[in-house]
């Protein structure tokens, strides 16, 4: 038998066996903490509702998917199950910025008050009468 | 002078007279506002969640930002997402869902718009369970399909929340399945509707 009617089915079964592999890694990958991302856009909550009523479409191109870190004031927090929705803005205005900090980092939102100055980071899923972000992690 | 003092009396009582039609007025106009706002509810994180059994895998996903508004004197009720904010467990998954079958950059929101067909007359401030059902417009991908659906209210001690729960094909909204994985994935996705409604403090 000559060396390369060994070498090439094995080169073929290991590339088979990887790509597999690679597939059946990909296909059960689980979403990254966010804590582990870093933060593409850095604003104030504020500003960001603004940018978001004064121009919805821009602002879901801008902002959507992208993990944003916003800073500004807790206006409340609300438990929703095993999730806990921090809402982040000013009294006076209509809406707000809903972090929404899944079980896994809940307890990170039970510690905070109303009024308090925090920066959190999340997955910025776009705005219904609130800009929504995801899987959010306090900074 | 007797004459002059009968006259300012009159003009003061018309005075009064005038006065308390205004008051009432006020008064009646203050307490249909109050009694308005008393008919509205919301919420600002409903739960909505799909599940969708298929030969390859269940596929499961939820939404806990569902905005929602029900108004109890006319049953009308109102319930949006952002397609983006549902969660799946595994993350290829859940780009999938956004990048081909739904299209969230395209259409980002669902909007259902409904009436509670047959709202109870039972008083809601009474604690219960009230089997109704509602029927409306959901649009979904751009495509707007009629639904009928049963919903259940549930009323504890002044406090609203309504279950619902019903069936949708993916082709009545015209999301398009890839060939390669088209006879592993359910035509048939059943949500579900879970919200605690708050009084609409005006």
């Amino acid at each position: 038998m000559k060396k390369w009617e060994i070498i090439i089915p094995v080169i073929t079964a290991i590339l088979i066996i990887s790509g597999f592999g690679y597939g059946w890694k990909e296909y059960h990958r689980k979403h990254a903490d966010t804590t582990e991302l870093k933060a593409a856009v850095k604003k104030e909550a504020m500003a960001l509702i603004r940018e978001f009523k004064d121009d919805e479409s821009g602002a879901n191109l801008l902002y959507n998917d992208k993990i944003l870190s916003i800073k500004g004031r807790v206006l409340r927090i609300e438990n929703n199950g095993d999730t806990r929705n921090v809402v982040l803005g000013d009294e006076s205005s209509l809406g707000g910025v809903i972090c929404e900090f899944q079980a896994e980092h809940k307890d990170e939102a039970d510690k905070l008050q109303p009024g308090q100055q925090i920066s959190v980071k999340g997955i910025c899923t776009g705005m219904l009468l609130d800009v929504v972000l995801v899987r959010c992690v306090l900074e | 002078m007797i004459v002059l003092n009968i006259h300012k009396q009159i003009i003061t009582k018309q005075i009064l007279m005038n006065m308390k039609m205004v008051i009432s007025m006020v008064l009646l106009a203050l307490i249909s506002i109050a009694g308005f706002s008393q008919e509205k509810y919301y919420t600002k994180s409903g739960k909505v969640s799909f599940y969708s059994k298929a030969p390859l895998e269940d596929i499961e996903a939820q939404n806990k930002n569902a905005v929602s508004v029900f108004d109890k004197s006319t049953g009308q009720v109102e319930v949006s997402i952002l397609m983006k904010a549902f969660e799946f467990e595994k993350s290829l998954m859940q780009e999938h869902f956004n990048e081909n079958y739904v299209e969230s950059d395209k259409f980002p929101k669902s909007v259902f718009k409904g009436t509670i067909t047959d709202l109870p007359e039972a008083d809601f401030t009474k604690n219960g369970k009230y089997s109704t059902t509602v029927s409306g417009k959901l649009t979904l991908h751009g495509e707007t399909k009629d639904i009928i659906a049963p919903a259940t209210f549930i009323i504890n001690n002044g406090m609203i929340s309504v279950i619902s729960e019903f069936k949708m094909t993916l082709e009545d909204y015209k999301i398009s399945i890839p060939s390669i994985v088209k006879d592993k994935i359910g035509r048939e996705v059943k949500i579900v509707i879970e919200i605690n409604y708050e009084l609409l403090k005006r």
